[in-house]
């Protein structure tokens, strides 16, 4: 495989040129690409040690401390992880509405991304268009203005209660319902399908076409088709958009600050995991355990990254090596 | 999945020197920390001024900022304004972060600020008459210092309050009630009005309501009337079970018998923008006073405003006292480490005494607190800022008491009361529960 940077490095297993080209010192061009290279870096690379490497490891410090913000730190050893865990009811109440959203929220949004991805993959008339419209959400979604559009449409006259009405069903506010209001918030999160939508647009494409063949000649139907060839080629793309939908999903904010009007609520309802330590951390000025929630996260959301490729090994098949 | 990837040609053409690439990534970099640097080198003659409110009070602050200039030529004042919401989250970072605007407005959790030293205390400006305080009310400036120093000048006076919608009343047959009126008055007069009204309408807001009364004044006022308060001196919980259990119980009667609206009605409101009041579904709404007229502007119907219900001749949450005070959750501060803090003091003098200003100002943040300035600009007023100033004028007569300040967990204790309001009114527990649950829950964050 050749990759871009090659050029600069003497080829193995190709004749060089002439001379010893492994042995001959970098001329003064490949010396300025270098240069040149790393000076182009250098912005990112100062932002990610200045703006992200080093506040993640002041947080960590910092998740063993007292901090209001304003005065010095106070050292308190791993006071802010035992109280986590053993006194703060409102945490126990925002981890398990973070697990059902990421449980029940992702999953939900990657189906639909698949299933508009198979259908939009089809020869249908103005196609280009259809994709277009399907991915504008994805622009929209994770903006204020959808979230107070949100808040509207499951309001008390809302669009979404008015709708129900047609049906008999007597309508009801879904945001101020404590057993509705997450429910919202899940189907924003699931009409935000457009990103996994053109990854599973691009793996579909690049499934051969002869399989599909080769099954029609053995008289396999549609549906069929889908099960045993579409899915288990698309499995490598599903197990992308999966770790990405579950690491997005955790760390889900801004809808559920909108939507519930900055509060979690009602009845802490929507009280996101980072919500929460929002709160803590500039609401009641407890820095130092609002990091130690977020070096909690870190290590849940690892924790279930790495779930996620232990169990890859059964079910993603990769192409390369099944053969 | 990876496909090869074509090295990416060569360019034949010269590429920039090295020596303009360099200046260029300087410059780029530098630019940020240059103009920061600019800032901190200020020399006399600006300022920066933080607010938060609402369309109106943007308005006038920023033509009072303009006047402010016009008289003091050479100056050059910045605003930064906008929501409630994430105001507060915005000036700590900014504190932390050593960049805090030189004059501001805070509502509450000033004590932390206080306590690190980050706000200038005023007392030696007041005592060269520099900031001239000989008309304010002495009895707010008491509220608002600190262990007995003043850093803060209330930018207009206001209380806990409710709004009144005298379309409905009337309609209904309701009479409007005194300042005096009780907290029995109040419970009969929202049943009248939701059993008067068609379904969907109730007598009163819920004390709840997420933005109107998030906060424990309306539990400070109660507990007051019985000489107690929500925190002690100390910084403890200043009550117990019995007075806990009978404020949930006052509310969840009203809640059963139709008087306020069911949870999910209350939980509705995101700000007083859609508040019942303005909705159209409760003819009484407690908040602050000093969003009279924004909330007037909203509002379907005229309103007045009425003092918290008294517990004096009261059944139902007695108490022999008048617990209700004036506070001002708007309260003007000058940043300690302030470049020019001699403007910072000739602006707050400036907004406390220039009648020109107090003009443009009206009541946009309360009543004025200069007696000599709310005089001057009386003739100017609405009517529903005028009922403001009566309500203001009445509680400042009938105050007794030195409010309590929170201590540093107050907002914790606020949360929890908030969550405690709701458990019960989506039906989650009962008073008695939720009561337990309360103590077990504060003497978690305030040991005992």
């Amino acid at each position: 495989m050749n990759v871009a940077g090659d050029k600069n490095r003497p080829a193995a297993g190709k004749v060089p040129p002439s001379g010893p080209a492994a042995l001959r010192a970098p001329s003064r061009r490949e010396l300025g690409d270098t240069f040149y290279g790393m000076l182009f870096l250098l912005p990112w690379l100062i932002g990610l040690v200045v703006f992200m490497a080093g506040p993640t490891l002041m947080s960590l410090w910092l998740s063993f401390t007292d901090f209001n913000l304003l005065d010095t730190p106070k050292w308190v050893a791993a006071q802010n992880y035992v109280k986590l865990f053993t006194e703060d009811r409102r945490y126990a109440k925002a981890l398990s509405v973070t697990f059902t959203y990421v449980a029940v929220a992702a999953p939900l949004n990657l189906i639909f991304a698949l299933a508009l991805a198979v259908v939009l993959n089809s020869k249908i008339k103005g196609l280009g268009i259809y994709r277009a419209v399907y991915y504008v959400p994805s622009l929209l979604g994770g903006s204020v203005a959808i979230a107070i559009l949100w808040r509207q449409i499951f309001g008390f006259d809302g669009v979404f209660s008015q709708f129900l009405h047609l049906f008999g069903v007597e309508g009801s506010s879904w945001v101020s319902s404590p057993k509705r209001a997450l429910w919202t918030l899940i189907i924003l999160h699931v009409w935000q399908f457009g990103s996994p939508m053109i990854i599973f647009l691009a793996g579909l494409k690049q499934i051969p076409a002869e399989l599909y063949e080769a099954a029609s000649i053995d008289g396999a139907g549609r549906w069929w088709k889908f099960w045993m060839i579409t899915l288990p080629m698309l499995t490598p793309v599903i197990f992308f958009n999966l770790v990405l939908q579950i690491i997005n999903s955790f760390q889900a904010f801004t809808p559920a600050f909108i939507v519930s009007g900055g509060t979690g609520g009602p009845l802490d309802s929507t009280l996101f995991y980072t919500l929460y330590l929002y709160f803590q951390g500039f609401g009641n000025f407890r820095m130092g355990y609002a990091s130690a929630m977020g070096w909690v996260l870190l290590v849940i959301i690892g924790a279930v990254t790495a779930l996620a490729f232990l169990s890859s090994r059964y079910w993603v098949h990769y192409e390369d090596r099944a053969r | 999945m990876a496909r090869e990837i074509q090295p990416v040609p060569q360019s034949g053409g010269r590429g920039p020197s090295r020596r303009q690439v360099l200046v260029g990534a300087a410059a780029l970099a530098g630019s940020p920390f240059l103009s920061h640097m600019a800032i901190a080198q200020q020399g006399d003659g600006k300022l920066r001024i933080s607010w938060w409110g609402s369309d109106d009070r943007h308005q006038k602050t920023l033509k009072i900022i303009e006047l402010f200039q016009k008289k003091h030529p050479g100056t050059e004042l910045t605003s930064q304004y906008g929501g409630l919401i994430g105001y507060k989250d915005k000036l700590s970072t900014e504190f932390a972060g050593g960049n805090a605007p030189d004059v501001m407005q805070i509502s509450d959790s000033r004590e932390a600020l206080i306590a690190s030293g980050r706000l200038l205390e005023l007392d030696a400006y007041v005592a060269d008459g520099k900031l001239d305080l000989t008309n304010a009310n002495q009895d707010v400036l008491d509220i608002v210092k600190v262990d007995g120093k003043l850093y803060s000048i209330p930018w207009g006076l206001a209380t806990g309050c409710w709004f009144l919608d005298t379309k409905v009343f009337a309609d209904t047959g309701t009479e409007l009630p005194g300042m005096d009126w009780t907290w029995d008055e109040y419970a009969a007069k929202a049943k009248k009005i939701a059993d008067a009204t068609p379904s969907g309408v109730y007598g009163s807001a819920d004390i709840w309501s997420p933005a109107g009364t998030r906060s424990l004044f309306p539990l400070e006022f109660f507990l007051r009337e019985r000489s107690k308060s929500t925190f002690t001196t100390a910084g403890k919980l200043g009550f117990g079970p019995d007075e806990l259990t009978e404020w949930f119980t006052f509310w969840d009667d009203l809640r059963k018998a139709g008087a306020v609206p069911p949870a999910n009605i209350t939980a509705l409101e995101s700000g007083f923008e859609s508040s019942p009041i303005v909705m159209g579904r409760a003819a009484m709404y407690p908040i602050n006073s000093s969003i009279a007229s924004s909330l007037q502007a909203l509002a379907p119907n005229p309103l007045v405003i009425r003092t918290f219900p008294n517990g004096k001749g009261s059944t139902l949450l007695s108490g022999d006292k008048f617990g209700q005070f004036c506070n001002s959750n708007m309260q003007v501060y000058v940043n300690a480490a302030s470049q020019d803090r001699d403007l910072a003091i000739e602006f707050l003098n400036f907004i406390t005494n220039d009648p020109d200003a107090a003009k443009i100002h009206l009541m946009a943040r309360g009543v004025p607190l200069s007696s000599k300035i709310a005089a001057e600009v009386g003739a100017d007023i609405s009517p529903i800022e005028q009922s403001m100033v009566d309500t203001i004028q009445y509680v400042l007569q009938n105050a007794s008491g030195n409010y309590v300040p929170w201590p540093r967990e107050g907002a914790q204790i606020q949360d929890l009361m908030q969550l405690s309001h709701q458990e019960i009114a989506f039906e989650q527990a009962n008073v008695a529960d939720t009561v337990t649950k309360f103590f077990d829950e504060a003497g978690k964050i305030i040991p005992a």
